[in-house]
């Protein structure tokens, strides 16, 4: 038997039992159960399953679609913030914090500065930003499934968040590319929002909300979904577009 | 599945089935370092651009000296990738560097620069980087004219020593010039056993010419076989199984490896429109521990195969003017190299094959032509029976002829292929095929090694100037000259000589001159300061003998008495003058207080004239007829011509050069006259034999030569000896001497020395330059009065 395949499937084996055990056992509804007897709110519990879930679509999109977006981290931080604070409060701190430090970074591309300070500068001047927009942003927006003393954190972590969606790379990139990255990146993390139950202007889509939630389970799944889209060596579907005249070439 | 799609490589598929199994993550680490792989493969006699600067922290910064780096120099991170952090800087003008594209820079911008290389702004991962200089790469002419600025490069998938896919990218303002698909560049599909261009992408869209340049199907890309070379070796070298290769052609110095890259982008399948898994999965179970044997199978696998269309087409396979033969019976496997010749019916053998083949046992030679044989051989994979005579007047070049016969109803013959090489550099006789011979690949691989030696500079000693000052304050001391150690890097000359092909043909013959002349050149300066340096020396250049000091003692001619009114500066106007005559736009004439002599003509169409000198009337006619109406004519001429050599000279070319230069001025000039200092050069190479410095210095001296120019001699003839009081010499300038004399017999015999205006080469292959077919005679520009 071929020594990686052997490696493959021992390995694999164990990650996906890692997985699968505390859903063996029943676990998770024993902890969810647990948790809403504490206090704490549905939604909430929610969050910490559908984490892994956008961990797992984000990889699926990145591997079979071809879609390439900042990072794993910055959409499932998106996600997060929109079921806590709102989309659209989400979309305003986020999108209002990349666009500022967008600005800021062109204008010290034309300051001598040693590397190292010109990011602090950048979370410097975005969260002057924060600091006078919060109280107007706050005051308009109803926020109900959240306690008021956690919405600074989750304020910092999403203006914070800009570091990573810079990349820390002041290179010669176009503006344009720049914001076609946030486009992108904004518009995907909406989606995903959308279709795992969030609301927007009235529409409510729940299916998914109910499923995952009357099968907490799902989550050692994606376990085994990750495993088997990390070995998927097809063509993505951006590669099928790009490659169309060589595939159907006469 | 659905998603094979033609078996293009995804980056999926790219990533788990390539670079994960093939790609061991600390080899990737040093593919990615660029001073790792530099050190590493430069070690191996890859050659990669050279470095002329590293600035690793701060402080270096500080102390860094940017006056050292020349005029022309490249910028880069050492971890950058995609061309991020490059600048490259081509020309420096009062004080600020300028790249092509005309962004200037003062010191200090680039020294912030470095410190945003140094912070890590362009590395890979978000680690301090370093700053490496490295000399600017000026593209050959070939691929240059088609990219607006910017380094064109050629992109070659290498994976288990075979190379499978190759691209050329060319850099367009678009992308800033820098050689990247996404940003704009202009990629080419290459083939692989041509070398040849077959498709054009911009924008992942196929074009069919570059915009404002026009078509480039077909074009060759210069040294092509070597570029493979160095692929498939700093694939063995890095270990990377999966690897692309970024290779530059130098103006000068030829292929150059730019960087390795572990993970080589896909986009290379649009510019070739072949997927690139299918050829993948075609090495699966190959195993090469050759590289001249994986360049083997990329090209008959990979190469873009219209051959293999025809055998298609009409049934019959396609076979070259020559080829391999194996022999079934009556003796297995014995091989042979076939000539097809479709004017003979009938087959014939070498006598020293059929004997090898127990043919002709115990026959006498007038019974040879009685012989016949019916033989089983495979000729291209297909077995034959036919019968064979022996022909006595076989070459041996090949042992077998083919004739009509067999060749009718089974072959078609494609004249261009011509696989055969046999292995003369090495001595070796070989039936195996080594690659296709390109005498334009030959002639560019000559003048590429000609153009880095610097011979006579590397002959200069060190320390000339504290050695001849002792010499000056007692003269019975010997000077003890010091030389630059330059041994590795004239091994290397001569290991590279040894692989360049050539063949049996004319050009090939003066091909193989040059390369065991240059090999000479590179064994005298391996061995400055031994015993053996005058015996090659004399091997070169030759020695003079008793005989010669008769037959070369001019008698000095009693000139008129002349003023010397001309400046350098009249002389340079009276020269351009001259050249405006002859029609000759590029040329051009400066002054230089650098060279030692009065007059210079270079090959980048320079004349140079020494500063601050007065002209008399007789001498500023002679540098004309010499320098211009000799040298630089035919060098001009050399120019025109199809092959380089003709302009930087065939083997043992000065010789017949300095000889028509000496010839013209004698037959031209109003008085002519060889200035006695020179007359006494040859003296003092013979007399060097059994003389030291000092002894050859008092000789010169009691000839009442001044002592400037007893000095001046002494140099010129024992340089690089080491201990100058050991007798030997250095004999070049026995050459111009020789060469007056053999052209005085050419002229004496009927010769017309105009055949000597071609460009470049000694008076006894004048036979061989008459045959070559592109021999360019028509735009030859001859002097005035030999028109």
């Amino acid at each position: 038997m071929d020594k990686n395949l052997v490696k493959n499937i021992f390995f694999g084996g164990l990650i996906v039992l890692l997985g699968l055990i505390p859903a063996f056992f029943g676990l998770f509804r024993i902890s969810i159960s647990h948790l809403v007897q504490l206090g704490v709110n549905i939604d909430q519990v929610y969050l910490l399953l559908i984490t892994p879930c956008i961990a797992l679509i984000i990889a699926t999109f990145r591997i079979m679609v071809g879609l390439n977006v900042t990072s794993i981290i910055v959409p499932s931080i998106l996600v997060a913030c929109c079921f806590l604070l709102g989309p659209i409060l989400t979309g305003i701190i986020f999108i209002g914090s990349a666009v500022t430090a967008l600005f800021i970074k062109y204008l010290l591309n034309e300051l001598h500065l040693h590397f190292s300070v010109k990011m602090p500068i950048i979370v410097n001047l975005v969260f002057i930003l924060i600091l006078l927009l919060a109280p107007l942003l706050i005051a308009n927006y109803q926020i109900s499934s959240i306690t008021l003393p956690s919405i600074s954190i989750i304020i910092i972590t999403l203006a914070l968040i800009t570091e990573k969606f810079l990349s820390f790379k002041m290179t010669q990139s176009g503006l344009l590319t720049d914001f076609k990255n946030l486009f992108k990146t904004s518009l995907f993390s909406l989606a995903i929002y959308l279709f795992l139950g969030g609301g927007l202007f009235s529409f409510h889509w729940t299916v998914i909300k109910d499923f995952i939630i009357f099968f907490p389970e799902i989550i050692s799944v994606c376990v085994i979904l990750n495993l088997l889209i990390g070995r998927y060596t097809g063509l993505r579907i951006s590669e099928l577009i790009r490659f169309r005249d060589l595939i159907f070439k006469k | 599945m659905p998603f094979r799609a033609n078996s293009i490589l995804g980056i999926n598929a790219r990533n788990l089935l390539y670079i994960k199994p093939f790609n061991a993550e600390k080899n990737v680490e040093i593919a990615d370092d660029k001073l790792k792989t530099k050190a590493f493969l430069s070690a191996r006699e890859i050659p990669v651009p050279r470095l002329l600067g590293l600035i690793e922290n701060n402080k270096q910064l500080l102390n860094f000296k940017w006056a050292k780096l020349g005029h022309e120099f490249v910028i880069k991170p050492n971890l950058g990738f995609g061309g991020e952090g490059i600048i490259p800087i081509t020309y420096k003008e009062n004080g600020y560097y300028f790249t092509a594209k005309g962004v200037r820079y003062s010191e200090k911008d680039l020294t912030q620069h470095v410190r945003e290389i140094l912070s890590g702004n362009f590395a890979i991962s978000d680690k301090p980087d370093k700053a490496l200089f490295e000399k600017l790469i000026v593209t050959d002419e070939v691929l240059g004219k088609y990219s607006t600025f910017g380094l064109p490069d050629i992109r070659i998938i290498v994976h288990k020593m075979v190379p499978v896919m190759a691209m050329l990218r060319l850099p367009t303002t678009e992308s800033n010039g820098k050689a990247n698909l996404h940003q704009g560049a202009i990629g080419a599909g290459i083939d692989i056993a041509k070398g040849e261009i077959t498709h054009l992408i911009h924008h992942g869209k196929i074009i069919k010419e570059i915009p404002g340049k026009g078509s480039i199907k077909g074009l060759k890309i210069p040294f092509w076989e070597e570029a493979l070379r160095i692929a498939c070796k700093a694939q063995l070298a890095s270990n990377l199984g999966y690897l692309g290769a970024d290779i530059a052609i130098d103006k000068t110095n030829g292929p150059v490896l730019l960087e390795i890259n572990a993970r080589a982008g896909i986009g290379i399948q649009l510019a070739n429109l072949t997927p690139l898994r299918k050829r993948l999965e075609q090495l699966a179970d190959i195993n090469l521990n050759s590289v001249e044997k994986g360049i083997r199978i990329g090209k008959d696998l990979f190469g873009y195969s219209i051959e293999k269309n025809i055998k298609t087409i009409s049934g019959k396979k396609v076979i070259g003017l020559f080829e391999k033969v194996e022999f079934i019976e009556p003796q297995k496997q014995t091989e042979a190299i076939a000539f097809i010749n479709t004017s003979r019916k009938k087959n014939y053998l070498s006598t020293e094959l059929a004997k090898q083949l127990g043919l002709i046992k115990s026959k006498k030679a007038k019974d040879l032509d009685t012989v016949r044989a019916t033989l089983k051989y495979r000729l291209n994979g297909k077995k034959i029976i036919s019968s064979f005579k022996i022909d006595k007047n076989i070459r041996k070049k090949y042992q077998v002829v083919i004739g009509n016969k067999d060749i009718t109803g089974n072959f078609l013959i494609d004249t261009s292929i011509n696989n055969f090489i046999t292995e003369k550099n090495t001595g070796k006789k070989s039936n195996i095929f080594v690659s296709h011979y390109n005498p334009i690949e030959t002639d560019r691989q000559i003048c590429r090694i000609n153009n880095q030696m610097k011979f006579l500079s590397h002959l200069r000693p060190i320390n000339q100037k504290e050695e001849l000052t002792k010499f000056l304050q007692d003269n019975s001391y010997n000077p003890q000259f010091k030389y630059h150690d330059y041994a590795g890097e004239y091994e290397q000359t001569i290991k590279s000589l040894k692989k360049i092909h050539y063949d049996d043909s004319d050009l090939g013959y003066l091909f193989k001159e040059r390369i065991e002349e240059l090999a000479l050149y590179a064994e005298l300066i391996k061995v400055r300061g031994s015993k053996e340096f005058t015996e090659i020396s004399t091997r070169l250049f030759g020695m003079p003998t008793a005989e010669d000091l008769v037959t070369f003692s001019f008698k000095k001619i009693k000139r008129k008495k002349e003023e010397k009114n001309i400046t350098s500066e009249e002389l340079k106007s009276i020269f351009e003058e001259k050249i405006r005559e002859y029609g000759l736009k590029y040329w051009k004439v400066n002054i230089s207080k650098r060279i030692l002599t009065h007059c210079i003509t270079n090959k980048n169409k320079h004349v140079i004239l020494r500063n601050n000198l007065l002209f008399t009337k007789s001498r500023a006619e002679e540098l004309i007829t010499h320098e211009l109406e000799t040298h630089l004519l035919t060098n001009e001429n050399g120019s025109r011509q199809k092959f380089k050599l003709f302009q930087l000279g065939f083997a043992n070319y000065l010789e017949t050069q300095e000889g028509l230069a000496i010839y013209n001025i004698r037959s031209r000039a109003s008085q002519p006259g060889l200035e006695s200092p020179k007359n006494r050069l040859i003296e003092a190479i013979y007399l060097s034999t059994n003389h030291s410095f000092s002894e050859l210095y008092s000789s010169l001296r009691a000839n009442k030569l001044t002592k400037k120019a007893a000095l001046n001699i002494c140099l010129r003839v024992k340089r690089g000896l080491h201990d100058t009081a050991n007798h030997g010499a250095f004999t070049k300038d026995y050459l111009y001497y020789r060469g007056y004399q053999s052209i005085k017999k050419f002229v004496e015999k009927g010769g017309d020395l105009r055949e000597l205006y071609f460009g470049k080469y000694n008076l006894k292959d004048l036979p061989y330059i008459k045959n070559i077919n592109s021999l360019n005679y028509d735009q030859i520009i001859l002097p005035n009065w030999l028109k």
